[in-house]
């Protein structure tokens, strides 16, 4: 495991794909097509293989690597020229940059190496290769965010979403105690392993209350459905959405 | 259990021949990476911070002929009554200070008999001459020898170390560089960064475990 | 200590539920993180430090069979004298044969893992040899007949009001709940034992192959002790524990001390190279060093995993685990707990025994990002889970028969079909489409939906104290139809 952390990044390319994730398409599709539109917002076509399905983090993080090989393989055969693939998602980000390599040998993972390469999480391609200015246009908000961990330790990505909401005039960016301590999600250890996963994001979810914040964003749809859920159930005002949605609803023109 | 020996070392051989996982360029690395850190301008005043930092007393002075008014001063300061120090030349005026004292009850370590065993147990305060100081870590290097064993530094409460300025190096690295060490490594040789300590209890420090409550150094020239 | 699967759900959810063990850890740990963070961040670019540790360990790992027959060679040469363990019970039986000879009726012990994982105690004592624990941490757990639940702070899990009260209990001390007080008692009781005692065991932070030196660090004195007053020390190590160099030294200490308890150096550093010599008037008259395997070269053998011996105990990865700071030491089983012990428990004990431990992470990473030895550890957490899923034994080598040993015919059955579904484009988007039109049937108003009343034992677990989100009438697939496909 690397901290795939980016020397360089290229100019504004004409046209990227982009990867939904299967979190984002079913439970989120909002805020995926507000990314997308924010990418077409500074004039670069958006490509969306329909056939896309999921990243394989499921049954790659439960030890089951056959399966995941098999829809790694079949995702990648999406996107085969050479431009950016943006992905609004810290954690399949991370499969995909950092994992889909070890899933093969040869020229196979030569070839993983190489689209691995070309991979984007969506907040780091807006800050580092769109170089995006935003206009705040939304009502004075306070603002926390939790930073998702595959996004912070395994990209490396700490940055930019943080730089992106600084640049929302009326938003005010609320310090949330222990902030990049895990949310407590893990994908099936939530509910593999229940009560741990239940104190983490109480602790998490105490903090976000305790920060003031009136809306809470991240990166990862895994930890917004965490957090958020555990908050909606003790019936926390707090609005819960991923960070592409708020810069969209802010930035729109009327 | 030569057989074990030979089982673990052979499983351990076929297993070396797995290739190194990722390749390594330490020597360079850490080259590198000491040359970025802050340059060490004066290691005296580094040293003396480092005992700062950890409530270390301290006593600059500018020779041995000092030392037994530095001593003396310290043995009124924390009450001793009784103290112990090795037969080492360089300490002869200090034991003949010490032995004129009123109050203060002088032991000269002369052997392992049971009986020093039991001095060095209940005297008040032990003092050493020290062969080394690191300044990066405020340490004290000590090589226990006839004249002055291990305990004289552990056993009481209170530990008064006699370190030259000129023995201060910058790092444990560089003391290592002059290959005392390495040509024939003595029995013992240990770093006394400061008082005994332990934070077992909640996290709370208490000083003086099982080594000295005290140190206080006298850092001499 | 036996590691379980069911047990360990146990004592978790119990664990989170204890509020003065919350309480205890939460006050702790965070106090240690704190420290660990400062004293990291008063370095330049300790991030590469951490890198360089890592590769100081690699390099004396790679080498490690011609480094110890080194170090047995110096060891020897200078009296010290080598025994091989190839297990617990090895090295247990060597440690009492040299207690028999010397008629050892009290032996006082420097905090070892190495003995926890042996369990020497017991062992000695089940022969009539009185153990005394000196680390003050290790001494009150074992006047509370408990296993240490943190590597550097044995005691980390109990307050001063619980240490007060077995101290007046099992010493007969007055009562109190002063910390200082409570030191001093431990203190006077200690120092009679460490001047009545026939033997001194102590673990080994490094064991230096150029020199034979053995490398101890503490901050009591009761290493020094230990391997000062009593006639005989025994030093415990696991084989993973040799180093190459004396220069390696000053660097790994620089990480191990910062990295446990936030120090600069930790008070003492004791390097030992022989018994003592004639002449000198203290130090054991016997010194011995039992190099203990118990895994530890299947381990070596795997190129990946070999980085679990990198470790050098210090603890970081425990204090930063979210998971280990919401149940502390005890619950995992084991007594290399955390993260590190998610790694080393399953790959000593077996995947059958252990492999549930490598589940029980959500490899947020933090325990990588602090290792001063840079253990990647959520990827070994990833690859044990492979192993323990994995369809057969066959070519596994490192597990043998324990590969696939958690291997569930039920969840392999899930992830084949959710494999056969995923990469079928048009039967994912059927699905999806399935999905969202079951959510939508249901009450409107509230969060609450169909969803929430599906009975499988996952969605359950999930709703104990969360809401699931609704699924959107129309999924992302749907509203970028427009967007070309390709």
């Amino acid at each position: 495991m690397t901290l795939a952390q980016r020397e360089h990044y290229p100019p504004k390319p004409e046209a990227v794909y982009f990867y939904g994730t299967c979190l984002m398409d079913t439970l989120y599709p909002q805020a995926g097509l507000a990314a997308v539109e924010l990418i077409e917002r500074e004039g670069v076509t958006v490509i969306y293989p329909q056939d896309q399905t999921c990243c394989g983090q499921p049954p790659f993080n439960s030890g089951y690597r056959e399966e995941a090989r098999a829809v790694a393989r079949a995702q990648m055969a999406l996107f085969p020229k050479p431009i950016p693939v943006v992905i609004p998602s810290g954690s399949c980000g991370a499969m995909m940059r950092v994992h889909y390599p070890d899933l093969f040998e040869g020229a196979e993972r030569d070839q993983a190496l190489a689209f691995a390469g070309r991979v984007y999480e969506w907040s780091e391609f807006m800050v580092h290769v769109l170089r995006v200015s935003l206009t705040d246009r939304g009502a004075p908000l306070r603002v926390a965010y939790h930073p998702s961990c595959h996004l912070l330790r395994e990209l490396g990505v700490g940055d930019a979403p943080t730089a992106l909401l600084s640049q929302l005039s009326g938003v005010e960016l609320r310090p949330v105690q222990g902030a990049t301590e895990c949310c407590g999600f893990g994908g099936t250890f939530s509910v593999k392993q229940a009560p741990i996963s239940e104190a983490v994001v109480a602790d998490k979810c105490r903090a976000v209350a305790e920060s003031g914040a009136e809306a809470l964003v991240s990166a990862d749809c895994g930890c917004l459905m965490n957090i958020g859920g555990a908050l909606a159930r003790q019936e926390s005002p707090l609005r819960v959405l991923p960070l592409a949605q708020l810069i969209k609803e802010r930035t729109d023109e009327a | 259990m030569s057989d074990t020996r030979e089982q673990i070392l052979q499983r351990l051989r076929n297993g070396s021949a797995t290739p190194l996982h990722r390749p390594n360029h330490r020597a360079e690395r850490e080259r590198e990476w000491w040359a970025r850190q802050p340059a060490m301008t004066d290691p005296a005043a580094r040293f003396l911070a480092e005992l700062d930092a950890v409530g270390t007393p301290h006593v600059e002075i500018p020779d041995w002929a000092a030392v037994p008014a530095a001593v003396g001063t310290w043995m009124a300061e924390y009450g001793v009554h009784s103290v112990m120090t090795g037969a080492v030349p360089a300490l002869d005026p200090l034991r003949q200070h010490l032995a004129g004292q009123h109050g203060v009850t002088l032991h000269t370590y002369t052997d392992g008999a049971l009986a020093q065993q039991e001095a060095l147990f209940s005297v008040d305060c032990g003092i050493t001459t020290v062969q080394a100081g690191i300044a990066e870590t405020g340490s004290l290097l000590l090589v226990p020898t006839a004249e002055q064993p291990r305990l004289l530094s552990l056993a009481m409460p209170i530990h008064v170390a006699l370190l030259e300025r000129r023995a201060l190096v910058p790092t444990l690295a560089q003391w290592l560089e002059n290959g005392e060490y390495r040509g024939e490594p003595p029995s013992n040789l240990v770093l006394i960064s400061g008082a005994s300590r332990t934070a077992d209890i909640e996290l709370i420090l208490s000083v003086g475990v099982h080594g000295p409550k005290v140190l206080l150094v006298a850092l001499i020239g | 200590m036996k590691p379980d699967a069911a047990t360990f759900a146990r004592d978790a959810a119990r664990a989170v539920n204890d509020t003065v063990l919350r309480g205890n850890l939460n006050h702790a740990l965070g106090q240690i993180r704190e420290k660990r963070h400062a004293a990291m961040a008063a370095l330049t670019d300790s991030e590469d430090l951490q890198q360089i540790g890592s590769a100081i360990k690699q390099e004396s790992l790679a080498r490690l069979p011609e480094l110890l027959e080194q170090l047995e060679e110096n060891l020897t040469r200078r009296g010290i004298q080598v025994h091989w363990a190839e297990n617990a019970a090895e090295a247990n039986a060597a440690v009492l044969a040299i207690a028999q000879r010397r008629g050892v009726k009290l032996a006082v012990k420097g905090k070892t893992m190495v003995s926890e994982e042996t369990e020497l105690n017991e062992h000695l004592q089940a022969h009539g040899i009185e153990v005394v624990e000196t680390d003050l941490g290790e001494y009150i757990v074992q006047l509370a007949e408990q296993r240490p639940s943190h590597i550097i702070a044995p005691a980390i899990h109990m307050n001063r009001q619980e240490i007060g009260d077995l101290f007046h209990d099992k010493l007969g001390e007055a009562h109190t709940v002063d910390v200082q007080a409570m030191t001093a008692m431990a203190r006077r009781v200690l120092r009679e034992k460490f001047q009545q005692a026939d033997m001194g065991i102590t673990g080994v932070n490094f064991a230096v192959a150029e020199t034979g030196t053995l490398c101890l660090v503490e901050n009591e004195g009761n290493g020094r002790m230990s391997t000062t007053v009593p006639p005989v020390h025994v030093a415990m190590m696991g084989l993973e524990k040799v180093i190459a160099n004396l220069s390696d030294l000053p660097t790994l200490l620089r990480l191990l001390t910062r990295s446990a308890t936030g120090q600069v150096i930790s008070t003492y550093v004791n390097w030992i190279a022989s018994p003592r010599r004639p002449g000198e008037q203290d130090g054991p008259e016997e010194v011995h060093v039992i190099i203990l395997d118990n895994g530890r070269s299947a381990i070596y053998g795997d190129g990946e995993l070999r980085d679990t011996l990198n470790c050098v105990r210090c603890a970081a990865c425990l204090n930063i685990c979210p998971v280990y700071n919401r149940i502390g030491g005890h619950a995992y089983g084991s007594i290399y707990s955390g993260p590190i012990g998610k790694i080393l428990t399953p790959q000593m004990a077996g995947l059958g025994a252990a492999g549930h431990l490598a589940g029980a992470s959500t490899l947020c990473g933090a325990c990588f990002e602090v290792c001063p030895v840079k253990i990647p550890i959520p990827d070994l957490l990833l690859r044990l889970r492979q192993e323990a899923n994995a369809p057969s034994a066959a070519g596994r080598a490192v597990f043998g028969a324990q590969a696939g040993a958690m291997r569930s015919g039920t969840e392999a059955m899930v992830w084949k079909g959710w494999q056969v579904l995923h990469n079928s484009p048009a039967a994912y988007r059927a699905m999806t489409r399935l999905v969202a039109l079951a959510a939508a049937i249901g009450p409107r108003e509230g969060r609450r939906s169909l969803w929430d009343h599906v009975p499988l034992k996952a969605l359950r677990a999930w709703r104990r104290t969360r809401w699931l989100p609704r699924p959107a009438e129309r999924s992302l697939h749907r509203l970028l139809r427009g967007r070309p496909n390709a």
